[in-house]
């Protein structure tokens, strides 16, 4: 479903100068799987990210999603995923349905499709309650939950949760992680990137950890266990980025203090 | 993004979708509807009731006039009358103006009547004024204040102190010619004058000369009419016609006229406010609320976000225009009736549809630069501070069709606004055959400024580095070690543009300060050297020491082949004939003013009287390095990209006339910038267009010298006949034909040495010849 190939993405700005923010990166995901990308802040996950979900262009290599290819197709593309990160918000002046509406009709949905669509994820997302609501006036939760709906309402087969526990609370974290589990069953191909190392354990069949650009390692968790010889998954973690670079525990801690 | 994909394709229905959820959006947005619909519903009738308000207090400022030798005006015709000061009626005051109840001075006549003990007010006699304002007479007698000396000190001192706005001086020889039968006519010698001192710097001052004036005008008339009776002479000769004007335009032209020149700014101006903060909230603040990515990752393509976003903006800006404007006209027609200037106006309809039409396209203009400008901003916060330098590059335009004197031309027709503008002016004033004729122009013009803006805006929508920049303080010092970090060969082509920003805004301030005519060589020293040194040369070094890895070849500064010395040694003298021909027929075209010669003529004069040595230097050497190391040097190598020579000359060769300053100059030197442009890409370096430039300038300043040395092919040469030299005509062919055989050569050297030998640059690098480019090695095909 999810076709990587040695995806290369550098910034360019007259600020910082040339900076390769993901490395020659491969990765697969298949219907029906979830794929976890585990990283610290800056290992160049949302750039990942964003490159599938069509918004920067690729400086080279591949990446193929349902057989299109991001920068030959990147409309055929964006029809099949469905993209949540938490920069993605919803709008101030419009309601949990009108916003419903507004995405699915940008789809290409309409009449009894669209109703039907989103009766069945007002109800599964159990949002009826503030449907008429304006997005200014809702809750983190409330917000998040808009923001899952949005990105379901073509119901995609490819689904990219970017950081989206970021600033929950663990009972709407916990909620998401129910539901994107679901999905999992429901046949759809899912990538998950979190820094939280438990997100992980719990939700995800692969793993793919990221460090400065790089895709140090990948594969299911008991995978990595054994070939790593660790059966903590942030050990594993600190030692994979450590023998990869050295200087990498400081530094993440002092780009922490900043 | 490629549009090859069906699926790429724009979709109408999502424009019309995004379109409506963005109205909607604006719609529900308190600030939105507060300034586009409730301010001009507000705004117009608060300024206009405070308006009236004011004017109840402020229109009866009362005019202070003193009168000075009061006693001479005895035996005149009436220039003053007494009021009573109860009823304020005109009042029969015994003994006349001058009657004996003076104290201090100051004549203050009692009446003898009812009101026995109130000083008498006077005014200027009823028949002298148009219309009567409040005005303060205080009347003095001249032989109170002593001598003419006195009188000329107290005088300033009170209307510069304010006590009074204007005083009149009465001479003593004010004579009525009709008292002394006929003799006055011819024994009459230069006529007395009256004259009025006030202070051109007071408001209040200026007002009182035109009433006194236009009043004393009156009494002189009177006067001469009654002489020229006592002589038996009648009205008639006075008056042998009279002018009246006939207006043949009709009442609702003239509003049109003064409606089509006003209208159209205010229009435009609340056009753009209009169009500004929907399109600051629908991108800069969509970005900060990270609602833009949410629509990014949708189906919607950049092109339709872009549409609906731009229909939307454009709505606003019509309709922003369209309420300001009916607000204003209606409360202004009503104030004005209310104040008593004018009466209600409207305005014809076929005239409300022309502007309408006229500013729908420039709506969508200022809506694409206001999205495109919303795009580059980080915030709604850094969009707002770009609302007020897009005002300052408009208002120029807007301004331009209403100054005297412009109309409708091939000229004006091809600025985009104000092109627009004077045809909506051409078809309000009935002129169809000039509105026809120039409306390809215009619209050419006006279409392609539309499309440069849409796409333009479409281009910063698909820049990703615009849309998604991480929102990074601005940090000079970062800044600064990334460009030394990124430095290459050559400069980018920003740092070439913000060259030619500092150098003419540095020489913009640099001509301001070495104003007026230069004293002796070292003050000519000083005129030229500041702006050269100071404004062209330092700038580019300084850029090219930080943003090129060595500066040396950063500004193009290699030694070409000697053969390529050579030629433009040659090339230098036999361009030079040229050079003269092109700058005499600029003069034809373009004549120089008399009074700017005028002007020029003390430093010519100065020039003339230089040592030719130094004027070399001054006029030729300096200007020539600088310039070129700044032009040809870094800005070139900066533009200079793949092969492509065109945008670097181009570029530089308008810049370099441009930064000239004179009219005259700049299109001489703008024509010389072509030919040193293709020079330099030609030869790879600088150096020929230095000597080039060298040349070509000594040749000028020394034309007279060398028209007075005696060499026996002189005349041959110059022509010393006229009062210019010039040169021969045959001279000259002889030189073109010979430049035009260097140029072939040059044309025939690999133009892109230059470039290749930048690629393999080593440290080891030297200034010798040969080294590394203009090597003449023939290759088939190129040129």
């Amino acid at each position: 479903m999810i076709e990587v190939i040695a995806l290369t993405k550098v910034y360019q700005d007259s600020n910082t100068g040339r900076h390769v923010a993901v490395d020659r990166v491969h990765f697969q995901v298949r219907a029906g799987e979830i794929l976890g990308l585990l990283g610290a802040n800056g290992a160049g996950k949302t750039t990942v990210l964003r490159i599938l979900a069509t918004m920067l262009r690729p400086t080279s290599g591949a990446v193929r999603v349902c057989g299109f290819g991001v920068e030959d197709s990147p409309a055929e593309v964006r029809r099949r995923i469905g993209f949540v990160s938490n920069n993605t918000a919803i709008y101030d002046r419009m309601t949990a349905e009108e916003m419903l509406a507004f995405f699915g009709k940008l789809h290409g949905l309409n009449g009894d499709r669209l109703r039907q669509r989103t009766e069945s994820l007002m109800d599964t997302l159990r949002m009826n309650d503030f449907r008429k609501c304006p997005g200014a006036k809702l809750s983190t939760g409330m917000k998040q939950k808009v923001s899952i709906a949005r990105a379901l309402i073509h119901d995609p087969p490819v689904l990219i949760f970017d950081e989206a526990t970021l600033g929950l609370d663990v009972m709407v974290a916990r909620n998401l992680l129910q539901v994107i589990r679901q999905l999992r069953d429901a046949g759809k191909c899912l990538i998950f990137s979190t820094h939280i190392m438990s997100e992980v354990e719990k939700l995800c069949d692969r793993v793919a950890i990221m460090h400065q650009g790089r895709i140090l390692d990948c594969g299911t968790l008991s995978e990595l266990k054994a070939r790593h010889g660790n059966h903590d998954v942030e050990e594993l973690f600190f030692s994979l980025v450590t023998s990869h670079d050295p200087t990498a525990t400081s530094q993440s801690v002092l780009q922490g203090a900043e | 993004m490629i549009d090859q994909d069906p699926s790429e394709r724009i979709r109408w229905s999502a424009v019309r979708l995004i379109y409506s959820r963005e109205m909607r959006d604006q719609l529900r947005d308190r600030r939105t509807l507060f300034t586009i619909l409730i301010l001009p519903l507000l705004l117009y009738p608060l300024i206009g009731s405070v308006l009236m308000q004011v004017t109840q207090f402020s229109n009866q400022p009362v005019m202070k006039i003193a009168v000075i030798g009061n006693e001479h005006l005895q035996d005149l015709p009436p220039l003053f009358e007494a009021i009573d000061p109860v009823s304020g009626e005109p009042a029969c005051v015994p003994g006349g103006p001058d009657s004996d109840n003076s104290q201090a001075g100051q004549i203050n006549t009692v009446v003898i009547g009812s009101h026995e003990n109130l000083p008498m007010e006077h005014r200027f006699a009823d028949s002298l004024l148009t219309a009567r304002q409040p005005m303060r007479l205080t009347l003095y007698r001249a032989s109170e204040f002593g001598d003419q000396a006195k009188i000329d000190q107290v005088t300033g001192r009170w209307v510069n102190d304010g006590v009074y706005d204007i005083i009149l001086k009465i001479p003593e020889n004010l004579v009525d010619i009709d008292q002394h039968e006929n003799k006055g006519l011819v024994e009459r010698g230069p006529a007395p004058g009256i004259s009025l001192v006030y202070n051109a710097a007071s408001g209040p001052s200026n007002s009182a000369v035109a009433v006194v004036t236009s009043a004393l005008q009156a009494w002189k008339h009177q006067w001469v009419q009654r002489s020229l009776e006592g002589f038996g002479i009648g009205q008639s000769v006075l008056q042998p016609f009279e002018v009246t004007l006939a207006d043949i335009a009709k009442p609702d032209a003239r509003q049109t006229m003064f409606w089509s020149k006003l209208l159209p700014m205010v229009m435009l101006v609340w056009a753009m406010t209009g169009a500004f903060y929907p399109a600051i909230d629908m991108v800069a603040g969509e970005k900060e609320r990270g609602t833009l990515e949410t629509l990014l990752c949708s189906p919607a393509l950049r092109g339709e976000i872009v549409w609906g976003k731009l229909a939307a903006v454009t709505t606003f800006s019509m309709l922003t225009a369209i309420l300001n404007t009916i607000s204003m006209l209606s409360t202004g027609a009503m104030v004005f009736s209310q104040i008593g200037i004018g009466e209600p106006t409207t305005m014809p309809l076929w005239t409300v549809v022309l502007l309408l039409g006229t500013m729908f396209p420039l709506s969508i203009m200022f809506s694409g630069i206001a999205l495109g400008l919303s795009a580059m901003a980080r915030s709604s916060k850094e969009g707002q501070y770009y609302l007020m330098p897009m005002m300052m590059a408009i208002i120029p335009f807007v301004v331009l069709p209403s100054m005297p004197g412009i109309s409708l031309s091939i000229g004006t027709s091809l600025i985009p606004v104000t092109g627009m503008f004077l045809l909506v002016r051409s078809l309000i004033e009935s002129n169809y055959t000039s509105a026809l004729v120039h409306l390809p122009m215009v619209a050419g013009v006006t279409i392609a400024c539309v499309g440069l803006v849409l796409r333009w805006t479409m281009r910063l929508f698909e820049n990703e580095s615009v849309l998604f920049h991480g929102g990074q303080p601005f940090n000079p010092g970062r800044m600064l070690d990334s460009i030394r970090e990124n430095r290459q060969t050559y400069a980018k082509p920003n740092q070439a543009y913000a060259l030619a920003v500092v150098i003419l805004v540095g020489l913009f301030f640099g001509r301001l300060m070495f104003v007026g005519i230069p004293d002796g060589v070292s003050g000519l020293a000083k005129m030229v050297l500041g702006p050269q040194l100071g404004m062209i040369l330092l700038p580019s070094l300084i850029l090219a020491a930080v943003c090129t890895k060595r500066a040396r070849i950063g500004l193009r500064l290699r030694m070409p082949t000697w053969n390529v010395l050579l030629f433009s040694v040659v090339l230098g003298f036999a361009l030079h004939p040229a050079y003269m021909l092109l700058t005499r027929w600029v003069m034809v075209a373009y004549p120089i003013s008399e009074s700017a010669i005028a002007s020029m003529r003390p430093l010519t004069d100065q020039m003339a009287a230089t040592p030719w040595i130094y004027l070399v230097l001054l006029m030729a050497v300096v200007p020539a390095i600088c310039e070129e190391l700044a032009f040809r040097g870094f800005m070139f190598g900066g533009l200079l990209r793949d092969r492509q020579p065109f945008r670097a000359i181009l570029v530089t060769a308008v810049l370099f006339g441009v930064s000239h300053g004179v009219l005259q100059q700049s299109i001489s030197a703008t024509v010389m910038g072509f030919l040193l442009g293709w020079i330099a890409w030609r030869t790879g370096s600088v150096v020929p267009t230095i000597l080039i430039h060298t040349i070509n300038n000594t040749l000028s300043v020394s034309l007279p010298n060398i028209a007075e040395i005696d060499i026996p092919a002189k005349s041959f040469i110059l022509d010393t006949t006229g009062d210019q030299f010039a040169y021969q005509p045959m001279w000259c062919l002889m030189c073109i034909t010979f430049s035009i055989a260097i140029l072939v050569i040059f044309g025939a050297l690999r133009g892109d040495a230059d470039e290749q030998s930048s690629t393999e640059e080593t440290d080891t690098d030297t200034l010798s010849p040969g080294r590394d480019a203009g090597t003449f090695t023939m290759v088939p095909g190129v040129n």
